[in-house]
């Protein structure tokens, strides 16, 4: 009797859950073990042929590609941790400190997130499309500077792929930090202003150290998520010039769509999976000996 | 508040499930109607017409496509001689992006269209249907051009319709030209004969107009397809047999200097376009407004920057590939028709039924040649290219020459601009290397890349580190 009335108590809760476990595991689990289970096979088209054990990876990683691939992936994440993680946290501070249009900022941080990606994509290409008919070339022409190749400079495609990123994505962690910001006790800035510190001080201080554990999970999302950037460098250099920007989730994308072996696509996946998976882990054994 | 908490979620769990299950039920019949697979095949009896077969047409044109309204009249008069089939219209075009998931979901339609650079693969991942019976029961196993038949075969079975054939030529833009002078007193191109002139002909356009003289694309693989035209013409091969094995052999001197070739366009002649990542895409947009004077072309591709942007069909024109040191080489490609693998025997007749009557037919009586026409005034009447094509679909030479009969009475173009392209003159045309071709094309999209992006770059390393690449990644294991 009182288990019955325990089960018809939790119903609700389960009726809340079930629908995002069933999402879960249609769009997120089922996709990650069948992607790990066609990466051991020969495949036809999608369907899994022959057990070819860890083949795929042996010829994945001897690929001459590789190598520059899984490079550019990690130089995707140090470029973006370098041009896009302080920033978003240093807007969320003076947004969170003014006083009048603080809507309007809001919203126009948060803008670009609005739009789609391949269409920011592209319209970031036309911006950097060389030669002095580009826009920025233009720009840049009137105060007699240029023209620049942009993208088309082996040295410059990542960084520059990440400024884009960066534009795009940042007003949501803008939010997010805004959000935390809102969150810290107004009487720790009074105490320490009494105690004569400066704006400076303050930040360091008091605003840092409490949102800092929302700052640690940032700093994991950000690596995890631009560990799998594809479309823009698919929309903006396909990988060019020369492999310079290609990523291990493009290259990935390539194996199954242009050249339909899925099973090296998924080799990749599980290993951009297992990678994460790792750097992960690493993070919260770091932060825990930290705490 | 509980019980109306609970009685609220209970609720609405049952309506989740059961609109669920409705969409599910609306939904069902839309999918397999649209997939072309088995299930939209099953036979509706009619009394009128006995079986009903419902076939899903991918080569249909898109919203923006001018020639629609033709197509829907030829639909109409189709299902009106074929009264047993049901034409349902989906506009495919070939997409490298999409294709995979449409083919593994079922959601191919029944006729698509492709290229010849895809078929090979398409047949190998089992997506596409065994046309072998219904090629033989119509003839076309025999009456079609043996050398394009061969690029859609494997181990004997023949898995695609070839529907145009072509060589490339240098496609140029006659504005431009006239803009630099480069033009003979009937207002023809002085289009250059060799590649040394191609690159001194760029430069007086670039000189002269500001614009780009040629435009190479150097992405999506298209950058190694095309400079093919370039690397067989100074000498250069691809792959080699030797013993059984198959070596890559593209760090020849001759490949060397082919692409140093391209390189000097960008660095010594500086003719190229500024944007060193592009494809043919790019060339349609370009060539269709008058940003670039030259680039490797086909007759098929002429109505593409007409319809786009608003190009005129009398500033176009089409010479023969220049000639290298070791003559003149053009690359072969062209276009076909695969039936997806879920569709029946019906569905795959019902498709050879409307391709008959569009014409793709080596049958030469005055119905068969009905459509056939009528596409050509239908162009005609859109100021369309109407006259130059490439290869004949063929092998019978009394086809070819009554076809061409027709062609000549809708001809609008001032042939004079297309007849070098058209005789192709001493011309040698090459079907793509034999092996990874695709993979061969990326790999020298990449040198490609380099030496237009870097000026220091050095030919003769890229391609010596290109073919060890190639050969470790492919060849040993092909």
């Amino acid at each position: 009797m009182r288990i019955a009335r325990r089960i018809w108590r939790e119903i609700p809760v389960w009726g809340l859950v079930l629908p995002s476990l069933f999402l879960f595991i249609v769009f997120s689990w089922q996709p990650l073990i069948s992607g790990l289970y066609l990466s051991f096979f020969k495949t036809k088209g999608y369907r899994a042929e022959q057990y070819v054990g860890i083949r795929n990876y042996v010829e994945v990683i001897q690929n001459s590609e590789f190598q520059q691939t899984l490079i550019n992936t990690f130089s995707y994440v140090v470029w973006s941790l370098t041009i896009g993680f302080a920033l978003p946290i240093v807007i969320a501070i003076i947004v969170n400190e003014l006083v009048h249009f603080k809507s309007f900022f809001k919203f126009s941080i948060y803008f670009p997130v609005i739009v789609p990606g391949i269409a920011a994509a592209m319209m970031w290409m036309f911006m950097f499309e060389p030669g002095d008919g580009g826009l920025l070339n233009m720009l840049f022409g009137k105060i007699g500077l240029g023209p620049y190749p942009w993208l088309q400079d082996p040295g410059w495609s990542i960084p520059l792929i990440v400024v884009t990123m960066t534009w795009k994505s940042f007003g949501g962690s803008v939010i997010l930090y805004l959000a935390s910001l809102q969150g810290v006790n107004r009487e720790l800035y009074e105490a320490a202003a009494l105690d004569g510190a400066g704006v400076a001080q303050r930040v360091r201080n008091v605003t840092i150290p409490q949102i800092s554990s929302i700052i640690g999970i940032m700093f994991i999302l950000q690596i995890i998520g631009v560990f799998q950037v594809m479309y823009e460098p698919l929309t903006m250099t396909e990988g060019g010039p020369s492999n310079s920007s290609m990523s291990l989730m493009l290259q990935s994308y390539f194996y199954a769509f242009r050249y339909f072996d899925a099973g090296k696509s998924m080799a990749i996946g599980s290993m951009t999976f297992m990678i994460l998976l790792v750097l992960t882990f690493v993070y919260f054994r770091v932060n825990r000996r930290s705490d | 508040m509980n019980k109306f908490m609970k009685g609220l979620v209970a609720g609405s769990i049952v309506a989740v499930m059961v609109t669920g299950c409705t969409t599910k039920g609306n939904s069902q019949p839309n999918a397999s109607e649209a997939s072309g697979g088995e299930a939209s095949a099953t036979a509706s009896s009619s009394p009128a017409s006995g079986k009903k077969i419902t076939f899903v047409n991918g080569d249909w044109p898109q919203t923006n496509d001018q020639s629609l309204p033709q197509f829907e009249k030829w639909k109409q008069a189709f299902e009106a001689a074929n009264a047993n089939i049901v034409m349902e219209t989906e506009p495919y075009p070939y997409d490298a992006s999409t294709f995979l998931p449409k083919a593994e979901s079922g959601q191919l339609p029944n006729l698509f269209g492709t290229f010849f650079t895809e078929p090979q693969k398409i047949i190998n991942a089992g997506y596409a249907a065994d046309l072998t019976e219904s090629m033989k029961a119509y003839g076309y196993d025999q009456s079609l051009n043996p050398s394009m038949l061969d690029l859609v075969k494997k181990d004997g079975k023949i898995y695609g319709f070839p529907t145009s054939g072509y060589y490339m030529g240098l496609w140029l833009n006659v504005n431009l030209f006239k803009q630099a002078g480069l033009v003979d007193d009937k207002g023809v191109p002085k289009y250059p004969q060799t590649y040394d002139e191609l690159a001194q002909t760029a430069q007086v356009i670039k000189e002269k107009t500001g614009k780009a003289g040629f435009f190479l694309p150097t992405k999506n693989g298209q950058g190694g397809w095309q400079f093919m035209n370039i690397a067989w013409s100074f000498g250069a091969e691809f792959e080699k047999q030797v013993d059984g094995k198959w070596t890559a052999v593209f760090n020849s001197p001759e490949a060397v200097a082919a692409l140093q070739y391209v390189k000097d366009l960008k660095w010594k002649y500086k003719v190229l376009t500024d944007n060193n990542l592009v494809d043919v895409s790019d060339l349609f947009r370009m060539i269709g407004t008058d940003q670039v004077g030259m680039g490797f072309g086909t007759a098929d591709w002429a109505n593409q920057p007409i319809n786009d942007y608003k190009m005129s069909k009398d500033d176009e024109a089409m010479a023969a590939v220049p000639a290298g040191p070791k003559g003149k080489y053009s690359l072969m490609g062209g276009s076909l028709y695969m039936f997806s693998n879920n569709s029946s025997p019906e569905q795959i007749d019902a498709g050879f039924k409307w391709l008959k009557y569009r014409g793709y037919s080596p049958d030469t009586s005055a119905d068969s040649l009905k459509v056939f026409e009528e596409s050509l005034a239908n162009d005609q009447k859109l100021n369309r290219v109407v006259g130059p094509h490439s290869m004949s679909l063929w092998a019978d030479p009394q086809v070819v020459k009554t076809q061409d009969e027709i062609r000549a009475k809708y001809t609008n173009v001032n042939m004079d601009l297309w007849n070098s392209y058209m005789n192709n003159e001493g011309v040698t045309i090459r079907p793509e290397e034999p092996i990874n071709s695709q993979e061969l094309y990326k790999a020298l999209d990449v040198v490609i890349q380099a030496v237009l992006t870097k000026e220091s770059a050095d030919p003769k390393a890229l391609l010596d580190q290109a073919v060890a690449d190639f050969q470790r990644d492919y060849l040993d294991k092909a």
